[in-house]
């Protein structure tokens, strides 16, 4: 969102140095010190809205910023560490080049650290989003429908966690690199189809902005890391297409494909050809080839169906979830016709999460009524109405109910 | 053309909360509305003032007290002023309103006097 142009004030400048510098000021003041780096950002910016309001705008906001923050931290501690610690950590910001610039390295080690095996999953998620990515509480609750005193709690828990646990700064070894860099990428991938589903761009454009960081680094830099990258390209160059002027949802095969970011497509199917390197493959492959099916497809027609049945089979084996039956059985219908398909979902459909998913219905309903039974079609939408959904999502399917 | 200042109040600690997301927002919104008020030809000025006790001179019966003040702990402070030009206080008004720190405190008008 484009508010307007104010020199120096790029979109999202804050929330972006917000996760630069406490990543910056954790690596010097060490883990111990997180909490103490995390007030003295929030109130470097704090800062920012009382006096640049009155000043102007500085010329570089960015070194404004670090450079109070620093001031701050400094100070904190000049009154609260002992000397020991203090000499320590002084000493290292003195060899530190100044003003301060942020490495992408230490942005990656934060997402390690966010990510680490021992917190607990929902945490890693949360405490991403609020040190990496720099998001308020508020936010984060709205993104994953959860209440704020919920999400402020898990936070206080897992840096809890970090302090006990004395999790550290760096990036991990050798041996330990393949668990922490797939625990670092689930998390990634958890915020983008968060925000995906949710229809928050900018979840998932940090989800991006953060994955580019994983893949350009050269400890991270690896075929699971460009395969994530390219599926999350490559869905969100559908972003602008997905919902129709009135801001209603449109499914794949009725979105107008001019509107899909070319662009982002051919960035996605480049990362795709770099992912495709070593002998592993993984979930994060297969579904940035089936996304890349869709994108290169002109219409919904013409896509490859058979090609993404196989492509289906194949994460399934690597990830059997009923949410892959389900899509797998969808592109079933497109090859074998809507009753196939519907044959493939009734198999798997009394499995609990099923169920309780609303596209579970929808897509039974919108196979019943291409097979012109539009009691069973209009039941499908009814049940998929009582599911959770989104407010847009609600909308979607009361459309399908009225038989539009 | 008269000129007016307004006084600007806020409580306190209550920028504590916000994301950087939403500090970001209040400051573009300040920019606009510089921007707007410098458009037409108001010409804004305006000053922070620092934070934390001033001093109070009062003098009674000859003697000068000079105190601190207003203390910390009030909950409300001024924390900086604005100026602009305004055909009245009903144009004034109008333009105070686009001010971003409104939802944290309330602004005080006041015309400056000319001879």
């Amino acid at each position: 969102m484009k508010e307007c142009d104010v020199p120096g004030l790029v979109d999202h400048l804050f929330r972006r140095e917000f996760g630069r510098i406490i990543a910056t000021l954790t690596r010097i003041f060490g883990v111990r010190n997180l909490a103490l780096v995390e007030d003295v950002v929030q109130e470097a910016l704090v800062r920012a809205l009382e006096l640049w309001p009155f000043e102007g705008v500085p010329e570089n906001p960015r070194a404004w910023l670090i450079q109070v923050a620093k001031n701050r931290a400094l100070d904190r501690l000049r009154r609260e560490t002992s000397l020991a610690e203090k000499v320590g950590s002084l000493k290292q910001l003195a060899t530190e080049q100044a003003p301060l610039q942020p490495f992408d390295d230490d942005e990656v080690a934060m997402l390690f650290l966010c990510a680490h095996p021992s917190l607990a999953p929902e945490a890693r998620v949360a405490l991403t989003l609020k040190l990496g990515g720099g998001f308020g509480v508020r936010e984060i609750a709205r993104a994953f429908l959860a209440e704020e005193s919920t999400i402020a709690q898990r936070l206080v828990r897992a840096k809890r966690q970090i302090r006990e646990q004395k999790l550290n700064f760096e990036m991990p070894g050798d041996g330990d690199l393949p668990e922490r860099l797939d625990s670092v990428l689930s998390v990634l991938y958890l915020i983008f189809n968060e925000g995906y589903g949710a229809l928050r761009e900018d979840l998932c454009e940090e989800a991006i902005r953060m994955v580019r960081l994983v893949s350009g680094h050269f400890v991270t830099s690896s075929p699971a890391a460009h395969a994530v990258l390219a599926l999350f390209l490559l869905q969100s160059s559908r972003f602008a297409a997905r919902l129709d002027p009135t801001g209603g949802l449109l499914l794949l095969g009725d979105q107008d494909r001019t509107r899909w970011d070319r662009r982002r497509i051919d960035e996605g199917l480049i990362w795709l050809d770099r992912s495709a390197t070593g002998p592993v493959v993984t979930p994060y492959h297969l579904e940035a080839c089936i996304a890349a099916a869709h994108a290169v497809a002109p219409d919904a027609s013409s896509t490859d169906w058979v090609h993404v049945i196989d492509l289906y089979n194949h994460l399934y084996e690597l990830k059997p979830s009923p949410v892959v039956a389900l899509n797998r059985a969808v592109a079933v219908a497109r090859v074998d016709g809507p009753r196939a398909g519907i044959e493939e979902i009734e198999r798997i459909a009394n499995q609990p999460s099923l169920q309780r998913y609303y596209l579970t219905h929808a897509a039974l309903g919108a196979l019943w009524r291409e097979l012109g039974d539009e009691d069973k079609a209009r039941n499908h939408f009814r049940q998929a109405l009582e599911c959770s959904c989104s407010e847009v999502e609600r909308q979607f399917l009361e459309q399908r109910l009225l038989g539009h | 053309m008269q000129r007016y200042m307004l006084l600007l109040r806020a409580e306190r600690g209550q920028f504590s909360q916000l994301s950087p997301e939403e500090i970001q927002g209040i400051l573009l919104r300040f920019s606009k509305w510089r921007e707007k008020l410098t458009a037409g030809g108001h010409n804004p000025e305006g000053q922070k003032l620092r934070d934390g006790t001033g001093r109070q001179l009062r003098q009674t019966d000859g003697k000068l007290i000079v105190t601190d003040g207003p203390y910390a702990e009030t909950r409300e402070i001024v924390g900086g002023y604005y100026a602009f030009d305004a055909e009245n206080y009903e144009q004034a008004v109008e333009l105070a309103k686009g001010c971003p720190i409104l939802p944290f405190g309330p602004i005080e008008i006041r015309e400056i006097e000319r001879m």
